[in-house]
């Protein structure tokens, strides 16, 4: 214990003594980190946020395809649906992409009528009329309207349809609603001409989430041309995305950690004279070679965890306080209008274990290995001056 | 390995029986830096090691100190083989038998005084407490105390070797092994010096010293002179002495 303390003593002096050098060591190391940290964060905040916007979803949706592609679904087939055993509700969902050429933004128009459990607005209310519109905070910042403004949308004829803004939303997830725009069904209908037996798509509810698999396989045999999407699906393919996203940020940043570690190898190897001298003195006053590497063991532990802290806490403000303006473009996705939201400041313990393996340990073979060398040799090349 | 020292044995306490030492053995740059060396010290003596740069006091100190092992020969310690101990073994013998004093001081630089005196004890079983306090007696016993908190390399040459010497007693060893001590001294400061280890001396340490400087070894401390020429013994009979 007494030895244990007085190594631990050794090697803080002897970081402060270099404390320019490994000041600078301590520096870029924790910015590797936190550049490794800030794209795990955000990769698990992001999967966070997508299950839980999609823990709302329903349990399955149902689309038309027509040549492998996504066509309108005939309203009858939610009839058909219903009476499956163990379904409960099945609604029919109006929707669409408007593109605004102005602000390039792709907005999400939906067709409701009366009130979305769903949904909670900021101030105001859902439409009561035709030509009434609640927006999302995305909407309202890029097009400028506030409740009682007019929101002009051109459709595919280009006529031109004003919507009063009567609500503008609040959600547990901005994801859900940034860039939503809401209307009366028969409203949205007319703007997109849709024709009145068809929908977008049907959700279907299931009392019995472990009927939902069968019901989907129930749903495809008895409907050919339609094909359900699970929300266990849509989660997979969130997952899969983030992941082929973050995986090819961390292969680019990999490098970067990868350089570094060739750095902290050259500066370890080439341990400076003076350190060499160090602990030959160290040995030729009676030292061994192990209280020397369990010396250097500690400088590097303290090092390096110092690295890690600092880096991880960098990460974290990058992330969740900043709201990771240096990633989020290349891990968000394709839209214009960017959902504003406030990532979920969940971390997950094993990747940050993870991340803690794949830096620290390179870091200290690079540091001890060098310390073996130079501790193993004979205390006689300092007698010899 | 704590050597408790016989003064009154008739056994030597270091024999150096038939020992060489070869530097890069088989290579181009090999070294024969001794050969067939025997020796014996007794405890209480004053051994002066003498002889021109290359005749390898230094390696026969070195050996001596159990810093490095002989090519051939064995080395004892109060007639216990040393020269073959695994390193740490060595390493013990080495913090708790010997002190010390390197020709260029080996202290480190950038550290307080205090600190380069409490390094060879931090291998010890020795609280943190205790070690500062030998520390602090040593630094007033050689006149430093005002120098506790000075790093090394703002100190003259005087105080850096009273530092050395002062290092060197941490563990308060009965050996002293010093490596031309006075290389660095003009005349004054090796007065001092050889006052302090006659003072040592007195205190029933064994001293060995490797010098060329004529005023050391014309001083009254030597007990006896060793003289090395290219490696061998110059003078054979002087290698036995003490009883």
């Amino acid at each position: 214990m007494i030895l244990n303390l007085k190594l631990l003593e050794y090697s803080l002096s002897s970081l402060w003594r270099r404390k320019e050098k490994n000041l600078a060591l301590v520096s870029v190391y924790a910015l590797v980190i936190a550049t490794l940290g800030s794209v795990l964060l955000l990769t698990h905040a992001l999967k966070t946020e997508a299950l839980m916007t999609l823990t709302a979803a329903p349990e399955i949706v149902v689309q038309r395809t027509l040549g492998g592609r996504h066509e309108l679904i005939p309203i009858a087939y939610a009839r058909t649906i219903s009476e499956f055993p163990g379904v409960g509700r099945v609604t029919p969902r109006v929707w669409g992409y408007y593109y605004d050429s102005l602000v390039k933004a792709n907005l999400t128009l939906i067709g409701i009528e009366g009130y979305h459990e769903q949904l909670e607005l900021l101030e105001g209310r859902f439409p009561q009329a035709p030509d009434e519109c609640v927006i999302g905070a995305g909407v309202a910042d890029a097009f400028g309207p506030q409740i009682g403004d007019f929101l002009v949308l051109e459709d595919s004829s280009k006529r031109r349809s004003e919507f009063r803004v009567s609500g503008i939303f609040r959600s547990a997830s901005n994801l859900l609603t940034n860039d939503l725009v809401v209307v009366q069904e028969a409203a949205l209908r007319e703007f997109f001409a849709m024709p009145a037996e068809l929908a977008t798509d049907l959700t279907v509810q299931v009392y019995n989430s472990r009927e939902v698999g069968t019901i989907a396989k129930k749903i495809s045999y008895l409907l050919p041309d339609s094909r359900p999407i699970t929300r266990d699906e849509l989660l997979h393919t969130y997952d899969s995305l983030f992941n082929w996203r973050s995986g090819m940020m961390l292969a680019v940043f990999v490098s970067a950690l990868m350089a570094f570690l060739i750095l902290a190898w050259d500066r370890a190897t080439g341990i400076s004279a003076e350190e060499r001298r160090e602990i030959g003195i160290l040995k030729a006053l009676g030292w061994e070679t192990s209280h020397v590497l369990g010396a250097k063991l500690r400088e590097a532990l303290l090092l390096s965890l110092t690295a890690f802290m600092a880096g991880l806490l960098l990460a974290w403000w990058h992330v969740f306080v900043l709201g990771a303006p240096l990633l989020m473009p290349l891990l968000k996705g394709w839209s214009v209008l960017f959902p504003e939201f406030d990532l979920p400041p969940v971390v997950d313990l094993y990747q940050l274990a993870v991340l803690g393996c794949v830096t620290i340990i390179p870091y200290l073979a690079c540091t001890l290995i060098p310390a073996w060398k130079a501790a193993s040799s004979d205390p006689d090349d300092v007698m010899r001056g | 390995m704590t050597l408790a020292i016989d003064h009154i044995s008739s056994r030597p306490l270091i024999r150096v029986d038939e020992v060489s030492k070869i530097y890069h053995q088989g290579k181009p740059a090999e070294v024969r830096a001794l050969q067939n060396i025997s020796l014996e010290i007794f405890a209480g003596e004053v051994v002066a090691l003498s002889g021109p740069s290359g005749s390898g006091k230094s390696t026969l100190l070195s050996l001596i100190g159990c810093m490095s092992r002989p090519t051939q020969g064995t080395i004892y310690l109060q007639e216990r083989r040393v020269s073959r101990l695994p390193e740490a073994f060595l390493a013990r013998i080495r913090r708790e038998t010997y002190g010390f004093v390197f020709q260029q001081y080996h202290l480190l630089r950038d550290v307080s005084v205090l600190d380069n005196l409490l390094f060879p004890l931090y291998p010890a079983a020795m609280p943190m407490k205790t070690m500062r306090e030998r520390a602090l007696v040593l630094l007033e016993t050689f006149s430093l105390t005002d120098k506790e908190k000075t790093k090394v390399r703002r100190l003259s040459g005087g105080e850096q070797q009273r530092v050395a010497l002062a290092r060197a007693l941490m563990a308060d060893p009965p050996i002293i092994i010093a490596d031309e001590p006075t290389a660095h001294l003009d005349a004054e400061l090796t007065a001092e010096l050889l006052t302090m280890l006659t003072e040592l001396h007195a205190e029933g340490r064994t001293i060995i010293i490797a010098t060329h400087d004529p005023v050391v070894h014309q001083s009254s401390l030597i007990s006896r002179r060793v003289a090395l020429r290219h490696g061998q013994l110059a003078d054979a009979e002087n290698s036995r002495g003490g009883q």
